[in-house]
């Protein structure tokens, strides 16, 4: 499952957001979630991702295509640094 | 000075989901009290606890049921059905004059303690980020006030025990000042976590579960052996006069008196005189004789300590015959910061169904109390117009309200 149809799944999940409507281009605020709701769902996502995404480095007018961007990111960092870490 | 109504109670608790549900239990006798095993490797008994019934569906939508403790979740549900019975709606006609006092024990313990086990315990610990917003002890108040735009006067209170029943008390001087046509009080508590339950254990104060767990709370029985933490939510929707007939709303009762008193002596011992002088109080407040008083819904926790002493109050404010006595703790338990409230509610119910809740769990009643034990001939005194409850909170603060028929 690609980055962005999982966080996907985690908003209609938990911000109950419809999926089908949603256009992930579009800032999660305008979307109804406030500064709070987005704290708890940043929270839920560097779960899922096993992840550590800085709210204060985040865009106010993020969507979820840069989350999905951020955490492909960060996917990527901990690749590497675990490649390293194992010698490869 | 404005009269006081209530138009709208409700109710989350272990003895019932809403005011019709409590009623019910409180007739029938059914507890909400059960044993939970505790946990040995950190020292936590086994225990008996009087859970609310909750889903976390209930909540509007999953975005708010996240960011909100349960004490908060619990508050909602119960101010929606005060409301609801208050026909009013959800969004505040005229929010500038619409208030919100709260009360709350422990606030949002649940995610405060959460949130210590993973600091503390946790290899690399992860703290939610709402854990502040979700655990101050004003949470509750301000997102009743968010749901309902509630944008007049916003208290909170954290009075132990009292907390409810202050909050109440004080939107009845809030009202009857001109700041504020309406108010919703009450106050929840939601801290039934293993933490704060081995604090109470160590304590010293708790009733073992036992064989039968669910009549473990017994209070002014004679074996009677501590209390059983509960939890909940209790709201009232109050109203001036003006505003009742304004908008030909009906009145359940008038909130008539209020006292309020500090025994400025122990933090956990309760004090006769002072418990005295907030009865007194708040019938003086009332206008109100003894005699007019056709039931007590007592502090009553249960305790070795505190039953005793309340029934000396009681004898010293009503003399040799005290209204009819129960104490509901022994069902819904012990709901700290909401019990005021929950009370309150049970207290109406009495008023306005000329009907006395009967004292549960009782084998052999202290001497002194007039118990209304179940099976008795305990049905409401004629004459009587009023009735009482009283929240007597470590801290040494004591509270008493009165409701009259309205």
């Amino acid at each position: 499952m690609s980055t962005l149809q999982a966080l996907r799944d985690l908003a209609e999940r938990e911000l109950d957001i419809d999926v089908a409507t949603l256009d992930p281009t579009r800032p999660l605020v305008s979307l109804g979630v406030d500064s709070l709701t987005l704290a708890d769902f940043i929270f839920r996502v560097e779960d899922h991702f096993q992840v550590t995404i800085e709210m204060q480095e985040l865009d106010p007018q993020v969507t979820l295509e840069d989350f999905a961007a951020r955490v492909d990111a960060e996917l990527a960092k901990k690749r590497e640094q675990a490649a390293a870490s194992s010698g490869g | 000075m404005e009269r006081v109504f209530v138009t709208g109670l409700g109710v989350r608790s272990a003895a019932g989901d809403d005011v019709e549900s409590l009623w019910r239990s409180l007739l029938e006798g059914r507890s909400g009290v059960r044993r939970f095993e505790g946990d040995a490797a950190r020292g936590l008994h086994p225990w008996a606890g009087a859970p609310a019934a909750f889903d976390p569906a209930e909540m509007a939508s999953k975005q708010l049921a996240n960011r909100i403790d349960r004490v908060t979740q619990l508050s909602l549900l119960a101010v929606g059905q005060a409301l609801g019975q208050a026909g009013l709606p959800s969004q505040a006609v005229v929010p500038a004059r619409s208030a919100v006092c709260w009360g709350t024990g422990a606030g949002g313990a649940g995610s405060t303690e959460a949130a210590y086990r993973e600091f503390y315990g946790a290899a690399s610990p992860r703290i939610p980020p709402l854990t502040v917003v979700m655990g101050m002890a004003n949470a509750a108040a301000g997102q009743i006030s968010i749901e309902h735009a509630l944008r007049g006067p916003m208290l909170a209170f954290s009075n132990a025990c009292a907390s409810a029943a202050q909050a109440i008390g004080e939107a009845l001087w809030l009202l009857r000042a001109g700041r504020a046509d309406l108010a919703i009080a009450g106050g929840g508590d939601a801290f039934l976590q293993p933490g704060w339950v081995r604090a109470w254990q160590a304590l010293g104060v708790l009733a073992p579960p036992n064989d039968d767990a669910a009549t473990a709370c017994r209070p002014f029985d004679a074996q009677r052996r501590g209390l059983v933490l509960g939890e909940g939510a209790g709201a009232l929707v109050l109203e001036t006069e003006r505003h009742v007939r304004a908008r030909g709303a009906f009145a359940l009762a008038e909130l008539a008196g209020y006292g309020l008193c500090a025994d400025a002596a122990h933090l956990s011992k309760p004090e006769r005189d002072g418990q005295v002088a907030a009865m007194r109080m708040a019938l003086d407040d009332a206008g109100l004789a003894p005699a007019d008083v056709g039931y007590v819904n007592a502090h009553g926790t249960g305790t070795d300590g505190g039953d005793p002493v309340e029934i000396a109050s009681l004898r010293a404010v009503f003399g040799d015959a005290p209204p009819w006595t129960s104490s509901t703790k022994a069902l819904h338990g012990h709901a700290m910061g909401a019990s005021g409230a929950i009370e309150l509610v049970a207290t109406v119910l009495a008023l306005q169904r000329r009907a006395i809740p009967p004292q549960w769990h009782v084998r052999a009643p202290l001497d002194g109390a007039r118990l209304a034990l179940p099976g008795s001939d305990a049905s409401w005194p004629t004459g009587a117009r009023a009735a009482l409850s009283n929240s007597f909170a470590f801290g040494g603060c004591n509270v008493s309200l009165l409701a009259r028929a309205a």
